[in-house]
């Protein structure tokens, strides 16, 4: 796990996972005060990780469009490069919970922490998983010229990238400081990013519709976007969770929830 | 937190109530209702207030830390309490449909326990054979035909999966049996007189996984023939053989709902901190 | 503490050894104690059996008393004992069974019954010429039953009385609540808890119990005495069974006896040293029977407990 410290120290909540959440809004933390110190620290040990995984999910994030937007292969290949680390944090959180629960038996809130926790590891994987594929296409558009799609909707890329991390760090501090309130932030915050997209995508496509060169590069950054628009989806999923393990009832899935 | 506690027991989830947050599972009738139950032993209240509907052909468990008043409230419903001095009932215990009061004090003790079976913490079968065992509450209500207890005995024990254990040894000691089997001789004396309700209190603390497991499932069976209720310090065997759970403290009904909810979602802090294991 | 708790092997070995040395000391006290009382009891009885063996014999046990020694016999002793005992064990059994039964299964628990507990047990502690005295007055005088088996046989049964008592309560107790409540649960009574299940599950104590008392009634001297039994009886009482119709025939309770007590005890205080062979021979045989009977005891609380395990 060298590779934890490889992560920049990456802003807001996530950066420093542990810093006193019992600050925050409520009086004592939900998943302490076992009288088992074991459940107590199986639970902390499972939060923290996850933390964790978000801090280092959230640069790749940010690392990947950057490379994109300004045509650094090297950044590129660094988001690639923590890739796996990013997956062993998952096998690792499912491995670790599924050991909670066989073990300690844990109901109510437990086993909703438990639950909850496992499930925010398969979204934050699946955010890596964006972020490899933008840092990919980063990569092989080192090579472009200058005027390709990548700069005609740079603008686009750079703000949902700040949009979606925003909804990241939102959620994996909604579930660090078991807030509510703070993963509720992050559910109206998808709406944006989703009328972000489709303004993107109109932009882009009078772009072609002018210049029939960089079909391709396209439809690459389509994806891009895309895979932007999946970050914000996968964070409104993590903040769901955090409810559902804080508030023990799923919020109301809408519609659109599985994109456009 | 204790003050919380009785603030919230005092307005427990009446009838109607709980028959509205029965969503997982399927709504039955009322087959007794506890109505502003008080218990005391001596000047000591054990029970206040208990207010608790008990559903037909289900399980509902009773589960709370020691001396929360679980067994007790469970041995209201057969008057064994009136076997010591010094104890008062007040309130209602309802049976339905007949609106029998069970601890009222015009209601015979024998009546009530003639109807409603109880199964123990510890196996206690009498020191005779299995099949006196089962045959003797049959006995007690006259029936005295060799054929007739013969078919009843045997229903009995296979209503209570132990026929095909010991149907060669029927006339052989029960104390001879292992724990397992012994419980499920008692469970068999019990259901023998097809009684309308059946108590378990704590009926595996005394046994191995397996037969625990056993019993459980016998548990489960049993819902289709009676009305279940049962007390247990195993929150994992209230969660896999009721089907709603009943949360008790400091003689108080706390939280009633069905298992499902409970032990994902319990809607009072005082059950998610003792099923969670938080009380310290 | 941990530091200051640790002891290295050669401590703890030596520290063992010598407790070990204390545990055996022990076990050669109470051995030493045990044997030497049984001893004293082997001496005695061969003493007896030595002294008396010129007696043994059939004509021992089927003659009268005779005021001859080489004649003299223990069968109107021995049948009077008997018949004491039949009459003692008739009473005490279904008396001090019932009492004991109230006592500890109906009698509500306050300073009444608090009160004739403790009676009960003290009445254990009574001596037992005080026994004869109040049956010379109640069943000799008051009662007319005459100084005969009846009266002995009632007079040793309330000498017994509180040992059957304490000895069944001790064994209703022994049922397990369990038991208790596992039967009223099923609809039952008390009464049918007690006949069905609390009863029969305490036989063996209750059985015990009424043994030791008549091992005990069955030496008793001095009540006996007391309420006149006579010590030279040269006729059986009438046989308690007939050969007409309704072939049981209850004069015998009526009759004049003497007991194997009463007859060593006539048998020792005569000059003629010849009798004295004869009082050994009755004692010895006296002391059988009271082994034979604590053996019997013992057996069948052996046979319940192993019937029977809670």
């Amino acid at each position: 796990m060298e590779a934890e410290h490889q992560v920049p120290a990456a802003p807001g909540a996530a950066s420093a996972p542990r810093v006193q959440p019992a600050a925050a809004t409520h009086g004592g933390d939900p998943l302490e005060g076992h009288i088992s110190k074991t459940v107590d620290q199986s639970l902390s040990d499972l939060r923290i990780h996850a933390v964790q995984m978000g801090g280092l999910v959230i640069d790749q994030v940010g690392s990947a469009v950057q490379a994109l937007t300004e045509r650094d292969v090297r950044l590129a290949e660094l988001v690639l490069s923590r890739e796996p680390v990013v997956n062993d944090y998952e096998t690792r959180l499912d491995r670790d919970s599924l050991t909670f629960i066989a073990l300690q038996q844990p109901v109510a809130n437990d086993l909703r922490a438990a639950r909850a926790i496992a499930r925010v590891g398969l979204e934050l994987e699946r955010v890596g998983d964006e972020s490899k594929k933008i840092a990919r296409f980063a990569a092989r558009a080192g090579a472009l010229g200058q005027n390709d799609p990548v700069v005609a909707v740079a603008r686009y890329l750079r703000h949902m990238a700040t949009l979606s991390s925003a909804m990241l760090r939102g959620a994996v501090r909604a579930l660090d400081e078991s807030d509510p309130a703070l993963a509720r932030d992050v559910l109206a915050m998808d709406r944006e990013i989703d009328q972000e997209f489709a303004t993107a995508l109109r932009q882009l496509m009078s772009f072609v519709m002018q210049d029939h060169q960089f079909l391709g590069a396209t439809i690459d950054t389509v994806f891009a976007l895309k895979g932007l628009e999946r970050i914000g989806d996968h964070a409104k999923n993590v903040a769901e969770q955090v409810l559902y393990m804080v508030e023990g009832e799923a919020p109301r899935k809408k519609a659109s929830a599985g994109g456009a | 937190m204790q003050g919380e506690i009785r603030a919230q027991g005092s307005d427990t989830p009446s009838l109607s109530i709980v028959m509205e947050d029965r969503k997982t599972t399927r709504a039955n009738p009322a087959k007794a209702a506890a109505e502003k139950l008080n218990f005391w032993y001596g000047s000591n209240q054990a029970l206040k207030n208990i207010n608790l509907v008990i559903p037909e052909h289900q399980v509902t468990a009773l589960i709370g830390p020691s001396g929360c008043g679980k067994s007790t409230f469970l041995r209201c419903f057969n008057r064994m309490h009136d076997l010591q001095a010094d104890t008062k009932y007040e309130g209602a215990i309802t049976l339905r449909p007949d609106n029998v009061n069970l601890v009222g004090p015009e209601t015979d003790p024998i009546e009530v326990r003639m109807r409603i079976g109880m199964v123990f913490q510890k196996p206690n079968p009498f020191p005779k054979s299995v099949f006196e065992n089962v045959a003797y509450g049959l006995r007690l209500r006259g029936i005295n035909n060799k054929t007739e207890l013969a078919e009843r005995v045997e229903k009995a024990l296979r209503g209570a999966a132990i026929w095909d254990e010991v149907k060669d040894r029927l006339n052989d000691s029960a104390l001879a049996l292992s724990g397992g089997q012994m419980q499920r001789v008692c469970i068999s004396r019990a259901l023998a007189t097809e009684p309308e309700i059946l108590l378990f209190d704590e009926p595996t603390s005394a046994l191995d996984p397996i037969a625990t497991a056993k019993i459980e499932e016998l548990i489960t069976e049993l819902r289709q023939r009676v009305t279940v209720l049962i007390v247990t310090h195993n929150m994992q065997q209230a969660a896999r053989v009721s089907d709603f759970t009943a949360f008790m403290y400091l003689g108080e009904l706390v939280e009633v709902d069905a298992t499902s909810k409970i032990f994902t979602n319990p809607a009072k802090k005082a059950t998610e901190d003792y099923i969670t294991g938080r009380y310290g | 503490m941990a530091a200051t708790a640790h002891m290295t092997l050669e401590e703890i070995r030596k520290g063992l050894s010598w407790r070990k040395q204390l545990d055996k000391l022990f076990i050669a006290i109470g051995m030493a104690l045990l044997f030497g009382c049984l001893a004293i009891l082997a001496i005695l009885f061969f003493d007896l059996v030595r002294d008396g063996s010129s007696r043994f014999g059939w004509d021992f046990f089927t003659s009268f008393p005779s005021r001859k020694a080489e004649n003299a016999g223990i069968l109107s002793a021995a049948v009077g004992t008997m018949l004491i005992m039949v009459v003692t064990a008739l009473v005490a059994l279904p008396v001090g069974v019932a009492a004991a039964i109230y006592l500890e299964e109906y009698a509500p628990k306050n300073w009444f019954t608090g009160i004739i507990e403790i009676n009960v047990t003290n009445l254990a502690g009574v001596p037992s010429i005080i026994y004869g005295l109040l049956a010379l007055g109640l069943f000799v005088y008051q009662f007319n039953f005459g100084q005969s088996v009846l009266t002995a046989g009632l007079t040793l049964a309330l000498l017994i009385l509180p040992i059957v008592i304490v000895a069944t309560r001790e064994s209703l107790r022994a049922v397990p609540k369990a038991i208790r409540e596992a039967a009223y649960g099923l609809g039952a009574t008390r009464w049918e808890v007690t006949k069905d299940h609390v009863l029969p599950y305490s036989t063996g104590g209750i059985l015990t119990g009424l043994i030791l008392g008549l091992s005990r009634a069955i030496g008793e001297t001095a009540p006996i005495i007391t309420i006149g039994a006579l010590s030279f009886i040269a006729f059986l009482p009438p046989s308690p069974v007939t050969g007409e119709f309704p072939f049981l025939n209850f004069e015998w309770l009526r009759s004049e006896f003497t007991a194997m007590p009463i007859q060593m005890f006539n048998w020792v205080s005569r000059p003629d040293q010849a009798f004295q062979a004869n009082a050994a021979a009755a004692g010895a045989i006296l002391l059988g029977m009271t082994l034979a009977m604590n053996a019997v005891a013992i057996w069948i609380r052996y046979r319940f407990r192993k019937k029977i395990s809670w």
